[in-house]
């Protein structure tokens, strides 16, 4: 696991310098994953996006646990919100703490999810994940890895 | 006050058997009442009421309406026995009887339950509804608690409990009253919850007796000589010879379904949900007694004869959804039949007492993952493109009809005996599915699958978009008579009548009714959110009404949203997006429908 941290600051660390390197946008935040959208020959032609590892456990996370009322691409149900929306209200920490502790909403509960290691060791892939599909980087669906550098 | 007389009469005639069981019989047997949630025993789902007809359905009018103060999704719908109505709501299991004469509220029952019950239930905070019986309501509440209260005042009679929430045992169905018994089951199969049903006493809470679906046979309530599966007996060590190792302790075949009764046969019916994790691979072997069904004397609970439709699922395709009860002509012969609609997309029919297997036709021509059931064995042949197992772990499977919330799910078919056709409410969704090892933590999901879901057309590539159909089903053959098309999953209960009209909700929050012969639509009206309730029939001071519950939720709550954002549709197909949130939104409400 502490593998998968670090290769996910790796990624992080690399978007940034990546940014500060060759584009003129601001260098406050790097982004906590790495999205390519292109059409697919594979798919048929179907725009499929492919995403840093942090990012692709981040979505099988969600697919396997949140999504039970979260929904699938994190869109929302009748009894837990739409996080590509809730993701653009809340910062990291608050994310984190939500996890944690649980969350009680105006419709639904979260329970905390730090005793399930099925989730506590994804926390951060979660974030990344979220994050690339709050910010519109990510489509819906699934995304492809990017290929294993050697 | 004659039905009262009639049971009291049968009591001292009948000393043994002065259970609820006439009562129900007698009450069901008068259409004017609705007064279990199949409407009988049988389930059928049939009035014999037949003042709104086909030729004037169309002119149906909101008689009056109700709201439940919960929202979330409302599953099940209303009980009427004489001169009152009883509701239920989803979470926190709000009770209210009704006068049906000025819609005053005679009393409400609010328990005070904890909330985290509320996270351990997987998909929504459904209650499929209340059970009548010897002067008492029965509610079961999402904590497990079986709830008695006094039908004319309200009080508490008595509580069992029957799960540990903090394990993720929790519940969601309707219990059904037999004799002097309360039969009742348990949700939790996303949790390694091991399911089981289990009777009450009527008079006190007492358990009388428990049957699990899987594990030794002591805990089975099976004979390994006499309970037999297709004409066999089972044998010893029928389900533990199944599982690997100490699985079967986490081993699912949870029994948060609808119940059925033949009093001649003194059988209950009803049918086991998915084993354990929905990763396959871990757990070898046909997984027996899971994706099951079961006829146990109403007794004892001992099983007369099981028949496992799904042996090793690879699908979540639970089998709980309800055995309808009627006597049908198949083969050239006339059969106490039991007709099933599964989540796999088969429809079977069966020898309700023997357990003989009939009929297992595809009903909705989108199945896949099976050719055809072998009829001999009972098995599924299944398809190895669209095995979870055979492809593995971390390998997503595609294209695989249905989704995991199946064909159909809990959502209750009907049948009028004058048409001699079943109305099934269904699912036209397809999905990926990609196993992966999970660990067992007590009280936190334990599934092991993503799944994503899309509309069946996007797999068969027919072009079409539609994620529901409703249909009329020909059990004696197997075979769809007709079939019309929903943009949303159908998932509210269906209603039959003698006015030879079929009633039916949709998502988008539409009460419909259609032509019972042609399926043709003869009126709608949009209530006020979604409908996942079942729609029930009743009269009162001699005019017939037709009732239901909308509140948008439940599994399909989440579905709502499946494919209708997928990947394919592109960057430039934003307006592709047809969330049902642009059609409805949350709030329960009962609504009562009469002719003007």
């Amino acid at each position: 696991m502490a593998a998968r941290r670090t290769f996910a600051l790796l990624v992080a660390a690399a978007a940034l310098a990546a940014a500060s390197a060759g584009l003129a946008q601001d260098t406050a935040d790097a982004k906590p994953y790495t999205v390519e959208c292109a059409p697919d020959a594979d798919e048929g032609g179907a725009t499929v996006c492919r995403v840093d590892r942090a990012t692709y456990v981040g979505w099988r996370t969600f697919h396997g646990i949140c999504h039970t009322c979260h929904a699938q691409d994190a869109v929302g149900s009748s009894f837990a919100p739409d996080l590509l929306v809730r993701m653009r209200q809340i910062d990291k920490a608050e994310f984190m703490k939500a996890l944690a502790e649980g969350f009680k909403g105006q419709v639904g509960v979260m329970p905390p999810w730090s005793q399930d290691p099925n989730v506590s060791k994804y926390f951060e892939e979660l974030w990344s994940y979220l994050k690339a599909r709050s910010d519109g980087a990510l489509l819906p669906g699934r995304p492809k890895r990017f290929p294993e550098k050697p | 006050m004659t039905t009262k007389r009639f049971v009291l009469v049968l009591a001292l005639l009948f000393p043994a058997f002065a259970g609820a069981n006439e009562e129900i019989q007698q009450l069901t047997s008068d259409a004017n009442n609705w007064a279990t949630w199949g409407g009988n025993y049988a389930g059928t789902r049939y009035s014999s009421l037949s003042q709104i007809d086909k030729s004037n359905v169309g002119n149906l009018k909101v008689a009056w309406t109700f709201s439940t103060g919960v929202l979330r999704g409302h599953e099940g719908g209303p009980l009427v026995v004489g001169d009152t109505l009883y509701i239920h709501t989803p979470f926190p299991n709000k009770v209210y009887s009704i006068n049906l004469a000025d819609q005053t509220i005679n009393w409400a029952y609010a328990p005070n339950q904890n909330v985290d019950t509320i996270p351990v239930m997987c998909c929504d905070t459904v209650n499929r509804g209340l059970a009548y019986g010897d002067g008492k309501i029965f509610l079961q509440q999402a904590d497990t608690t079986l709830v008695a209260l006094d039908a004319k005042t309200g009080q508490v009679a008595w509580t069992a409990r029957n799960g540990e929430p903090s394990k993720g045992a929790t519940n969601t169905n309707a219990p059904l009253i037999v004799k002097d018994k309360v039969i009742t089951g348990i949700s939790g199969g996303e949790y390694g919850v091991r399911g089981f049903v289990v009777a009450y006493d009527i008079k006190t809470g007492r358990q009388v007796w428990k049957a699990y679906s899987v594990g030794p046979d002591s805990d089975l309530l099976v004979d390994p000589r006499r309970t037999t599966q297709l004409g066999k007996p089972i044998g010893a060590n029928s389900s533990l010879s199944t599982w690997q190792g100490e699985q079967w302790r986490l081993g699912g075949g949870t029994t948060w379904g609808w119940f059925t009764y033949d009093p001649t046969l003194n059988l209950i019916y009803y049918g086991s949900g998915n084993p354990g994790t929905w990763n396959p691979v871990v757990r070898p072997g046909d997984n027996r007694w899971s994706m099951t069904l079961f006829a146990r004397d109403a007794d004892t609970g001992m099983a007369k004869w099981v028949y496992q439709m799904t042996p090793h699922d690879e699908w979540d395709y639970d089998g709980v959804n309800e055995n309808v009860l009627v006597d049908l002509q198949v083969g050239g012969r006339m059969h106490k039949a039991l007709v099933h609609f599964d989540r796999n997309g088969f429809g079977y029919t069966l020898d309700r007492e023997t357990g003989a297997l009939l009929v297992a036709e595809k009903f909705d021509p989108a199945v896949n993952w099976a050719t055809h059931v072998d009829m001999k064995t009972g098995r599924p042949q299944v398809v190895d493109r669209y095995s979870t197992h055979k492809n593995g772990e971390d390998t997503n499977t595609e294209d695989i009809c249905p989704a995991a919330l199946g064909s159909k799910d809990q959502q209750p078919a009907a049948f009028s005996p004058r048409t001699n056709l079943f109305y099934v409410p269904t699912n036209h969704v397809c999905m990926d599915y990609e196993p992966y090892e999970v660990e067992y933590v007590a009280g936190q999901p334990y599934v092991g699958a993503i799944l994503t879901m899309f509309p069946a057309g996007q797999a068969t590539k027919d072009g079409t978009t539609n994620l529901g159909n409703f249909i009329a089903w020909d059990a004696s053959q197997g075979k769809i008579v007709w079939s019309n098309s929903e943009p949303f999953s159908v998932w509210s209960g269906a209603l039959a009548t003698a006015g030879d009209v079929v009633f039916y909700g949709t998502l988008e929050g539409y009460l419909k009714a259609v032509d019972a012969t042609t399926g043709k639509e003869l009126y709608r009206f949009k209530t006020p959110s979604g409908i996942i309730g079942n729609i029930n029939t009743w009269t009162h001071n001699g005019k017939q009404y037709v009732g239901v519950l909308s509140g948008i939720g439940g599994w399909a709550g989440i579905g709502m949203a499946a494919g209708l954002e997928g990947a394919t549709d592109g960057l430039g197909a934003v307006g592709a997006y047809r969330s049902l949130a642009r059609h409805t939104q949350l709030g329960g409400v009962l609504t009562v429908f009469a002719l003007p």
